[in-house]
């Protein structure tokens, strides 16, 4: 039976999100969107580390490369940061990431896919005109646009926006996409999204444009919802968000209180499960 | 302060990769490049302060001025000759690395994304405390408003690090065109191959 697992790993603030697949034939199938982990913490890399270790799995060169592919959402250094030496151990077949106005951070990690082809076997952009596989799901991508330019308020708004199906449920990760992304995509939310990464760390700009949701209504009301909390220096989620998913009833879990957040599906029922 | 390498004023490139300017919360996150290591090394180190041989077992080193005589990273070249030489020595790598700093100790003018400044290791010191929790940002604030820290806006490397990233994007393009069987495919295409 296959399954699908996203896991929103608690590394103290900002993102860094582990996907997994078990296909039919109980094959495993990994990557990763983004990380914040800098010289001296290393948590993305530990989480990794410990958890293919607890699945059996030996980190060596033969077993390389990990992932099927690891995803810059946008070119902010902290969810950048940490993602070229996760490249070198573990390896990947795709390193993608999406558009940008001014490319910061993903020059470097361009510069490094580029000279050593050994640790990221293809590197490019990606938008709604791609999809990938990782095992017996799909991935597909809401936002950016095809053909459309780079937008230049903020790299926020180039986040990559995907959804990941399989069977019947679809899983969506929104990278720091604000009210100005939403306002243009929100109703392309798939009716079987049965688990929404809340936008940009749960802050108002991902939720709000002044007093409206730009988002909520068009997410389906079973749809569990999980925040990576960004809560230095940012006071993100803001509290805000966290009373319009209480007044709405909304199931929602927060790496900065349940620590690890891993919502799984087999393609027709949800689970979720976190640390605390 | 700029390009100056005495012991007294020594100076640190940062680049600001976002500015923030959420209500109460007005600061620049910046970039830092520091070379790192995870790996054992295998020569025994004279540490330069209390004279102890020792083996170093991973280290994090701050970046301030290009390999040479150079006194800024003022050529795209210097970008490159910088990891290129790091990398040279096994388990050696260029990494990135960010703080935040106040808006306020940038000139307004060129406060923004991709724009390079060179700050005291004083001020850098202290952002790393606050980015490492060890001071509030309310004690972050009072310490940069009244040390009145300088900081300079250094045009040369701005430009030279815009034209390195062109630079990227540029190989990045023409790696693409050349690799058409690694493109990842259409949905209908992959739909198709997964059948």
């Amino acid at each position: 039976m296959s399954r699908l697992k996203v896991t929103l790993i608690d590394v103290g603030w900002g993102d860094s999100i582990l996907l997994e697949s078990e296909d039919s034939q109980g094959k495993f199938h990994f990557a990763l969107v983004d990380s914040n982990d800098n010289s001296e913490m290393r948590s993305s890399y530990i989480f990794l580390r410990r958890h293919f270790e607890k699945m059996g799995l030996k980190i060596k060169k033969e077993n390389m490369p990990f992932f099927r592919f690891v995803l810059l959402s946008h070119a902010h250094t902290d969810h950048g940061r940490g993602l070229e030496s996760i490249m070198r151990e573990f390896r990947t077949e795709n390193f993608i990431y999406p558009k940008f106005h001014k490319p910061g951070i993903l020059s470097k990690l361009q510069d490094f896919a580029r000279r050593y082809p050994m640790y990221a076997s293809h590197f490019q952009s990606v938008d709604t005109m791609d999809a990938i596989d990782l095992g017996d799901a799909v991935i597909t991508f809401l936002w950016p646009k095809h053909g459309d330019p780079p937008m230049e308020d903020t790299e926020n708004n180039n986040s990559v926006v995907m959804r990941l199906k399989l069977g019947e449920i679809s899983f969506i990760l929104t990278g720091d996409a604000e009210k100005e992304v939403w306002e243009r995509i929100a109703q392309e939310i798939p009716d079987d999204t049965r688990f929404l990464k809340v936008p940009h760390h749960g802050s108002e700009n991902g939720t709000f444009d002044g007093q409206n949701p730009v988002w909520l209504y068009d997410c389906p009301r079973s749809a569990k919802l999980g925040i990576s909390s960004h809560v230095t220096p940012h006071p993100h989620p803001h509290q805000r968000v966290i009373n319009l998913f209480n007044f709405h009833q909304m199931e929602f879990y927060r790496t900065d209180i349940n620590y690890h957040l891993s919502f799984e599906t087999d393609g027709q029922t949800v689970s979720v499960k976190y640390s605390h | 302060m700029n390009g100056s390498q005495g012991k007294k004023s020594v100076s640190i490139p940062i680049m600001i990769d976002d500015v923030k300017k959420d209500g109460h919360f007005q600061m620049s996150r910046c970039t830092y490049f520091s070379i790192a290591s995870n790996l054992p090394s295998t020569e025994i180190t004279q540490d330069p302060v209390l004279n102890i041989p020792s083996f170093m077992i991973g280290f994090t080193s701050l970046i301030c001025y290009p390999s040479g005589h150079s006194k800024l990273f003022d050529k795209p070249e210097e970008i490159s000759k910088l990891f290129e030489a790091v990398e040279k020595v096994e388990g050696l790598f260029v990494d990135i690395n960010d703080i935040w700093l106040p808006n306020f100790v940038f000139d307004e003018a060129n406060r923004e994304r991709g724009s390079v400044f060179r700050i005291l290791p004083e001020l850098f010191k202290l952002a790393y405390d606050y980015q490492n929790g060890v001071i509030t940002d309310d004690e972050f604030i009072k310490t940069c408003k009244e040390k009145n820290f300088p900081t300079e806006y250094s045009p040369e490397e701005t430009e030279a690090f815009q034209k390195w990233g062109l630079e990227q994007i540029e190989h990045a393009s023409k790696y693409y065109k050349d690799n058409p069987s690694k493109w990842l495919k259409t949905l209908d295409k992959l739909k198709e191959e997964m059948k």
